[in-house]
């Protein structure tokens, strides 16, 4: 492979920038192409029922002759901006919890107290009676991820400011007459910041996965929206017709978009923290 | 001399050929740079003669035992050759000669899996033979009692835990052993029996590569002396060259090294600072830092200390000595506010202290841990606003380390940022806990001139806890034995 041998000639810097752009391109692409496509491309056409995949249909067409590749593109960007609205509000919760837990002992009590709250009853079921309490809908769904989401990753970033707390620079910073609020801020944000990128990525997937899931049992996006989730759980009933292409273009859309999601993120860390890249080529 | 020349014709034992050693390492947005540790060394060890490696602190000499060992990080370059008994040294010969023929006294006692009984962990190390036998005998040998081998390790002494170091390094029988710094951090008994142990095992027939920057320790037990400075062995001499002025030592900078030391000149090869003040400055004797009555308590109820009494005056310089692990540190963070005492107060000027600054700062022994990695040095000392050009000047820091980051500095270097970080306005007092342990000579020497500079200046008062005496001797009005203090 010339062109294998050639991305491992160059240097981390360049492999790393390479890797950055190549799967921003394709990721941007995904998302705008579906915001470009009208909705005209989802009409139904009764000519073309279930074909398989050709060249006039990449991906082929369902029962109702809908093109599977413009639902595909339009699902992928829907669930794309759901997945990464919940993710994020989902982080920023878990990072202003695990900061005020550094405040002081009864505020980490109270936190401590929430995570297990929230991770003592099944996600999805919260997830249900959140969204349908705030009517079901785009805004439901993501209220409702974004309220499941975030105490799995408080936890990590809670252990990971009790250990940056006892630390001997802090406790001089304290020593110093700094207040809480400053130790938070300069002292173990920095340290918290790593762990909540690669939260964030890894919510991401998360979330897509529940918003599908209340989507299949009808608690989230109408029917009429290609969500990934719609389409995976429709097509289920045509897959014992041999129909595989209802599921299999999607499903591997939505891998491949979270697979792209995981390089930049993981890129990015490399970039920004040298720290990390230090190891190994 | 004609045992030494019988030794010269055999083969030697470990040989070091033009040795050069670089990092791959990558700078923010990933440049990749080569940054050369190790440039040119070359070293012999023959069989029974302790070779001591010493030389400034970062000058790459633990690096050293990690590539005879075969243990480099990945990112490593290395040039040169290494031969073991007359043949050349590949990584495959590595893996299979490492912890059988040649061994390691790591530096630190983390290297024990604290999870683990000792007996067990020793047990585990043995290659061949009955493991529990050999375990069992050579603990012996090192005056090891049978109860220790269902301690953990958390239970052992420093002393203790150096022993059952070298004794896991030893159990397999190994030609060769590499000691990575083994003493500090010792009292000067349990430093002497270490350092004993390592010469009777040179005595039955071995080699030792004995890694220190303490010239004192190594002075006693080494054949021979290899010099490195700036990743290049200097000079090779053996340890009756280390006598009076140091006429026999032909380089300066090894000259420098000996008169550095704290039971010698104590000199500093700048001219940029004045003598040692000693003569204490008469301050008024109605502003004190008083201990009164402190004791402490651990979780499990023995008393590490009782009725602990203590006075500091500004200007005044006090040595505070003892074994370890008898509670020196956890009387400084009591003082410095760390910690509250069980029993007992500490007053300033007789009044508890309510700043939210604390007036008593601690400088601990390791700056590695007592600065925050992520930040670059300028945050480090924005933080107490000490970016003070004076202070600066005064202890030595250049203005191009202010854009580093931590893991690009000395120790040495580092130290000198924890010192500065802490000369408030509001400092009136200072605690230092072994700051110098750590670093070579000639970096201890002239850290301790520029702080005790400053202190005499600022009219500080300064509490040094040591181990080592010619250093407390050296640096202070006068010195407490916390040995008979503490009940």
């Amino acid at each position: 492979m010339l062109s294998t041998r050639i991305f491992m000639k160059l240097s981390l810097r360049q492999r790393t920038f390479l890797s950055i752009v190549l799967s921003l391109i394709i990721l941007l692409g995904m998302i705008f192409s579906g915001l470009w496509l009208g909705d005209e491309r989802l009409g139904i056409n009764p000519e073309a029922i279930n074909e398989a995949p050709s060249v006039r249909h990449i991906f082929g067409t369902d029962w109702l002759g809908r093109d599977m590749l413009a639902r595909t593109l339009k699902g992928l960007t829907l669930s794309f901006s759901v997945g990464l609205l919940a993710a994020m509000v989902s982080a920023m919760i878990a990072l202003v919890l695990s900061l005020l837990a550094s405040m002081n002992k009864i505020i980490d009590q109270i936190v401590t107290w929430l995570i297990d709250l929230f991770l003592s009853v099944p996600h999805l079921i919260l997830l249900l009676l959140i969204s349908f309490a705030m009517g079901g809908g785009f805004s439901g769904v993501v209220v409702g991820l974004a309220l499941t989401h975030w105490p799995s990753l408080t936890r990590v970033l809670r252990g990971e400011m009790l250990q940056v707390k006892t630390a001997q620079y802090v406790k001089i910073s304290q020593q110093l007459g700094k207040s809480h609020v400053w130790i938070a801020r300069k002292h173990i944000l920095p340290h918290l910041l790593p762990q909540l990128f690669i939260g964030l990525i890894l919510l991401f997937p998360h979330c897509i996965l529940h918003e599908a899931a209340i989507t299949f049992l009808g608690f989230g996006l109408p029917a009429e929206q290609p969500a990934i989730g719609i389409i995976l759980s429709e097509s289920m009933r045509y897959l014992s017709t041999g129909k595989w292409w209802l599921a299999v273009f999607p499903g591997m859309s939505l891998l491949l978009m979270v697979f792209l999601f995981d390089i930049v993120g993981q890129s990015m860390r490399k970039w920004i923290d040298p720290f990390h890249g230090q190891k190994g080529a | 001399m004609s045992l030494f020349e019988e030794k010269q014709q055999k083969v030697p034992l470990l040989q070091v050929e033009d040795f050069a050693l670089a990092f791959r390492v990558y700078k923010k947005g990933l440049r990749e740079e080569h940054m050369q540790v190790i440039r040119k060394l070359n070293m012999t060890i023959h069989k029974g003669e302790v070779v001591a490696v010493v030389g400034a602190s970062g000058s790459g000499k633990s690096l050293l035992a990690d590539a005879v060992l075969g243990i480099l990080p990945e990112n490593a370059v290395c040039q040169g050759r290494l031969y073991y008994k007359g043949e050349l040294l590949t990584s495959d010969r590595q893996r299979q000669l490492r912890g059988r023929e040649i061994s390691l006294i790591p530096q630190s006692i983390n290297a024990l899996d604290p999870l683990m009984k000792i007996g067990k962990q020793v047990q585990r190390a043995v290659k061949q033979g009955i493991s529990k036998k050999s375990q069992r005998a050579i603990f012996d040998q090192f005056y090891l009692s049978k109860e220790i081998d269902n301690y953990y390790p958390f239970e052992l002494s420093g002393g203790m835990a150096r022993r059952v170091l070298a004794a896991t390094a030893l159990i397999n029988n190994p030609d060769l052993i590499i000691a990575d710094e083994p003493t500090p951090g010792l009292d000067a008994q349990s430093l002497q029996e270490v350092i004993q142990y390592i010469r009777q095992v040179a005595d039955k027939g071995k080699g030792v590569m004995l890694i220190t920057h303490d010239i004192t320790a190594a002075l006693k037990i080494a054949d021979k002396f290899v010099i490195m400075n700036q990743g290049e062995t200097i000079e090779t001499v053996k340890g009756t060259a280390f006598i009076g002025e140091g006429t026999a030592l032909k380089k300066s900078y090894t000259k420098a090294l000996w008169h550095a030391l704290p039971q010698n000149k104590f000199s500093v090869k700048t001219t940029l600072t004045s003598p040692i003040i000693k003569e204490k400055s008469d301050s008024n004797k109605q502003s004190n830092l008083q201990v009164k009555q402190v004791s402490y308590q651990l979780d499990h109820g023995q008393l590490l200390f009782k009725n602990v009494n203590l006075t500091l005056h500004p200007g005044e310089v006090v040595g505070l000595k003892g074994d370890s692990g008898i509670g020196k540190t956890t009387l400084a963070k009591i003082i410095a506010g760390y910690l509250k005492p069980t029993n007992g107060i500490v007053t300033i000027n007789n009044e508890l202290v309510n700043q939210q600054q604390h007036p008593v700062q601690l400088v601990w022994q390791h700056p590695e841990q007592s600065i925050n990695p992520k930040w670059t040095m300028k945050q480090v000392l924005k933080e107490s606003n000490m970016l003070d050009e004076e202070t600066m000047k005064m202890l030595g820091i250049r203005k191009e380390w202010l854009s580093r980051w931590p893991s690009e500095l000395s120790g040495g270097e580092l130290q000198r940022f924890a010192i500065a970080r802490v000369l408030n306005e509001q400092t009136k007092y200072l605690l230092l806990d072994e700051i110098t342990t750590m670093l070579d000579a000639i970096t201890q020497a002239e850290i301790w001139h520029q702080l005790l500079n400053i202190v005499a200046i600022r009219k500080i008062g300064v509490l040094v806890i040591s181990h080592d005496e010619d250093l407390l001797t050296r640096v202070c009005h006068r010195i407490l034995d916390f040995n008979e203090m503490r009940y």
